[in-house]
């Protein structure tokens, strides 16, 4: 039948056999026919008879033979009948066929067939591609294969879970598919109260597509290897959608927004929203993670960066420019003294960074008093100008910044108090000729008292208190981010150097008096040139201006399982000035900055999702350790003649590996006369008797055996059972007949080495191999023939 | 009396046999090298073999009892051996001597078997 050939025509008739009749077969061979018609025709009816013929063909080589008209043919039966349908071995075909040829290709159709029909199928890599061009409508069903589910069902045990936690490994066939249904798939629906979290973990991290590979199971563990994951394109989808990216740090409201859309969720950002910009600007950078390496800087999370780029942070840097750069010496260090203090000058004209500190941590406690005190403590300035113009007039202009101003003129007493600002109080007494003190409110206090010689004695003291301090928070279900960044500002500046030297600089005076001596008149000066220097030599307090930043930044992140991680940044600016008795006011600045970041490490931890997704299995292994115990039983009854009578005494034992006991039955030896050789053995035709042998007959046990002596000296012996043991029995002869020496020539010549049978004059048969054919016959008298004979045998 | 038993430890067959004769022996097995250098030190080599002795028993047996020692021969010819000697020393080793050669030299009239045959054995163990 085989040679006979399927033409066209044959295929047509089987094609065109209605299903209903069905009375003719279609052969394999017909299905090729029909399957290898060409295209241009394609007259033949492929039916699904035919179809179901070519899919469950065994042979390899025949599923080439499956072309797109036959899937097709199965796809467009609308009403299938039960028991037909398209079988995996079809799509299959479809699917590994590779390269396509003209014709046989994957179409939408056939697949559609596949999706829709009953589980168990595999949908290949083509049939998926195929897929996923394919507009919507299409309905794929790759995400049944991924189940995970019971991944979470042995996280209790755990006894190995470094190894065994996520066992993915039966979703391996599957993996093309885990792209596509990465959300759906990778349910860990044991973690309910971390969903947000998982989000995150899974968009940035947990992206299980390795899994194919069996290194889900480290993934899992390691729970922050997530860089392979990043070479995916489909990872890399999901990474933007999850929107990590805080690639935009340094604009806070996007970060902001992209947190709250996102697992890192700020919940509070709306009202950490300034803060958290200065975190952002000072701290945190979460740049470059649209690179891909979003996972990684999620890890570190925290590089806090200080980067002034935000309008907060060049407030904090402004106030760490606090500079005294100018000592006071002469005249002029009144002025620069008082700048010395405290310049805020740009801040004092951003109306902005007022408001700031007066809603936020800008504390200037002195200005609390009045109105104005905005004004001066933005003044902290206090620019104290002073001129001297004529001999008695001292005029002395105390500006605060831009409201304080001090004239004194100097005709005699008229002090004038110019507080525009109102900011500082200043009073002034007088005591004696020339006496001022002027006092500003707290923080400023100018004290002017001339005593005696009219010497001025201004005491200054300005005291600003400046600190930031700055707390960010930022909550979410899942992922808690806690920034803290503390600035503190203290600037103390007290003491009476600094306004001595204000006052004490542009006032002198002049007298008129007489010499003593001449009873001329004679002017003397007085004057307080320098009698800054002075006070200050002998102004038992230093007189320091100490500015202080701290700034610490702290951010927790809050991980699903609940362990705190901080990182802290903490930025101190230490400013101290200590002028000298000469006058000179140096400044020393000095600026130091520890930032601890452990934020990395944060990272690190926080995203360590391997608890979740343990799966352990439970191996029983069972270590065994056989003992054989063996007993043996053995009595000896020592009675008369034990030691000549044949009285073996065998007991019993049940080791299977004992050598078999010797008989306990006494042989029975029988005396007879003479020996006798007979051959063959079971049926001797031919037999020699000879008289019974000489006293000194040998009975030789020879065995093969192995002696080895160990390196301590013991002595081995071991022999296999089956080895040979030989039995040789030596007989000589002696007073033989000339007849029985000849019969015994010719029985060796004629049993040579064949097998004869002895009987001893014990009445025992052997069976065995003369082994001295060439034994000479000795004639050693008339009628005194003697002999020898070796025998090797067995007692038979 | 000595007596041969056999498998050691599990004994399960126990022989009985008639002293020795006159010129059993008893030596060690260890072995001496000498070694002597050009300056004329003398070095030696030792095997102390573990305080393994080799006994030499020369048995007369009646026919019965040396069919007897034949058969204890055939089963134990590679198995320890616990033997306790006509000094009722107990001794734990292996039959040494291949072949195990029987002799028989003269009829013994009223001893079981008629005949007496004669077997050297050669043990080598060590004392219990």
């Amino acid at each position: 039948m085989a040679d006979l050939r399927v033409t066209r025509q044959v295929a047509e008739v089987v094609a065109s056999d209605p299903p209903a009749a069905r009375l003719l077969r279609t052969t394999c061979q017909v299905a090729e026919v029909v399957a290898s018609d060409s295209p241009p025709e394609r007259v033949l009816r492929v039916t699904r008879q035919t179809v179901e013929v070519m899919a469950s063909d065994p042979a390899p080589e025949r599923k080439l033979r499956v072309s797109r008209q036959a899937v097709e043919a199965m796809a467009s039966d609308p009403a299938p009948l039960p028991g037909v349908e398209v079988t995996r071995q079809g799509v299959e075909v479809l699917g590994h066929f590779i390269p396509p040829d003209p014709g046989l290709e994957v179409t939408r159709q056939g697949i559609e067939v596949l999706a829709q029909s009953a589980s168990g199928l595999i949908v290949t890599r083509q049939g998926v591609e195929v897929l996923a061009t394919a507009p919507d409508g299409t309905f794929v069903s790759a995400t049944n294969d991924l189940g995970l589910s019971q991944t979470a069902s042995h996280n209790v045990v755990a006894g190995r879970s470094a190894a065994n936690t996520l066992s993915l490994t039966g979703s391996a066939a599957v993996n093309r598919t885990t792209a596509r249904s990465a959300s759906n798939a990778l349910s860990l629906s044991g973690t309910a109260g971390v969903n947000t979290v998982y989000f995150v973990g899974a968009s940035n991290s947990l992206s299980l597509a390795d899994q194919a590979a069996g290194e889900v199971v480290k993934l899992a563990h390691s729970a922050l290897s997530f860089s392979q994951q990043a070479t995916r394109t489909i990872v890399r989808q999901v990474t933007a959608e999850s929107v990590l990216a805080l690639d935009d740090a340094a604009d806070a409201s996007k970060v902001t927004s992209r947190y709250a859309s996102n697992a890192l969720g700020l919940t509070d950002a709306a009202r950490v929203n300034t803060a958290f910009a200065v975190e952002a600007s000072n701290t945190l950078l979460l740049a470059d993670q649209a690179v891909g390496e979003i996972i990684r800087d999620a890890y570190s999370t925290l590089t806090l960066d200080q980067q002034a780029t935000c309008s907060v942070v060049r407030q904090v840097s402004a106030n760490s420019s606090l500079t005294l750069d100018h000592a006071a010496k002469g005249v002029g260090s009144f002025a620069v003294s008082a700048e010395n203090t405290l310049i805020l000058d740009v801040q004092a004209t951003r109306a902005t960074v007022i408001v700031s500190e007066a809603s936020s941590s800008l504390l200037l406690g002195q200005q609390a008093e009045s109105n104005l005190s905005r004004t001066v403590s933005a003044s902290n300035v206090l620019a104290l100008l002073g001129s001297a113009t004529g001999v008695a007039t001292s005029i002395i202009e105390c500006s605060a910044s831009n409201a304080l101003s001090l004239a004194d003129q100097a005709t005699v007493t008229m002090v004038r108090v110019i507080g525009a600002s109102s900011a500082l109080l200043l009073g002034s007494q007088t005591e004696g000729s020339l006496s001022k003190a002027v006092s500003a409110s707290n923080a400023l206090a100018l004290v002017d008292s001339a005593s005696g010689l009219a010497v001025h004695t201004i005491e200054v003291s300005a005291e600003s208190d400046l600190s930031l301090w700055h707390w960010a928070e930022g909550r979410n279900s899942s992922i808690y981010v806690q920034g803290d960044n503390d600035l503190d500002l203290d600037g103390g500046a007290h003491g009476n150097k600094v306004a001595h030297v204000a006052a004490t600089t542009p006032i002198y005076f002049t007298e008129i008096t007489y010499n003593r001596l001449t009873f001329d008149e004679i002017e003397v000066e007085h004057g307080i040139f320098d009698a800054a220097s002075v006070y200050i030599y002998n102004d038992p307090d230093p007189t320091e201006n100490m500015l202080s930043f701290g700034q610490r930044s702290g951010v927790v992140h809050v991980r699903a399982d609940g362990i705190n991680v901080t990182a802290t940044s903490a930025l101190a600016l230490t400013q101290w000035a200590d002028p000298t008795p000469t006058g000179d006011a140096a400044s020393q600045l000095t600026l130091g900055h520890s930032a601890t970041v452990t934020a990395s490490k944060v990272a690190t931890n926080t995203l360590a999702l391997n608890q979740h997704a343990s799966f352990t299995i439970d191996r029983f292994i069972s270590a065994g350790s056989i003992l054989n115990l063996h007993q043996a039983v053995n009595v000896v009854l020592v009675k008369g003649c034990v030691d000549r009578s044949y009285t073996p005494f065998v007991g019993s034992t049940d080791d299977p590996n004992a050598p078999a006991p010797p008989s306990s039955i006494v042989p029975t030896l029988d005396r007879v006369e003479g020996v006798e050789l007979y051959w063959p053995v079971n049926a001797p035709t031919m037999t020699v008797t000879l008289r019974g042998p000489e006293l000194d007959n040998k009975d030789r046990l020879r065995f093969q055996r192995i002696n080895r002596e160990t390196r301590g000296g013991t002595l081995i012996v071991f022999a296999d059972p089956i080895w040979p043991k030989v039995q040789q029995l030596t007989l000589e002869f002696v007073g033989l007949e000339e007849q029985e020496a000849q019969s015994l020539l010719s029985f060796i010549t004629v049993t040579l080495g064949k097998e004869v049978g002895l009987r001893d004059w014990e009445n025992r048969h052997w069976a065995g191999v003369i082994v001295s054919p060439d034994e000479p016959i000795i004639r050693n008298g008339t009628h005194n023939i003697s002999t020898a004979l070796e025998f090797e045998g067995v007692v038979a | 009396m000595i007596e041969l038993a056999a498998p050691h430890p599990a004994i399960q067959t126990v022989t009985l046999l008639p002293n020795p004769q006159f010129g059993d022996g008893e030596s060690e097995t260890c072995e001496v090298a000498t070694k002597r250098a050009m300056d004329g030190t003398l070095y030696t080599y030792v095997k102390s073999k573990a305080g393994r002795r080799r006994l030499t028993l020369p048995l007369n047996l009646s026919r019965m009892k040396a069919l007897e020692l034949r058969a204890f021969i055939q089963s134990y010819f590679a198995s320890r051996v616990r033997l306790t000697d006509h000094l009722d020393q107990v001794w734990v080793g292996h039959f040494t001597c291949n072949p195990f050669e029987f002799s028989t030299p003269k009829r013994a009239g009223g001893w079981p078997g008629g005949e007496m045959q004669t077997i050297q054995l050669e043990f080598q163990g060590v004392k219990q």
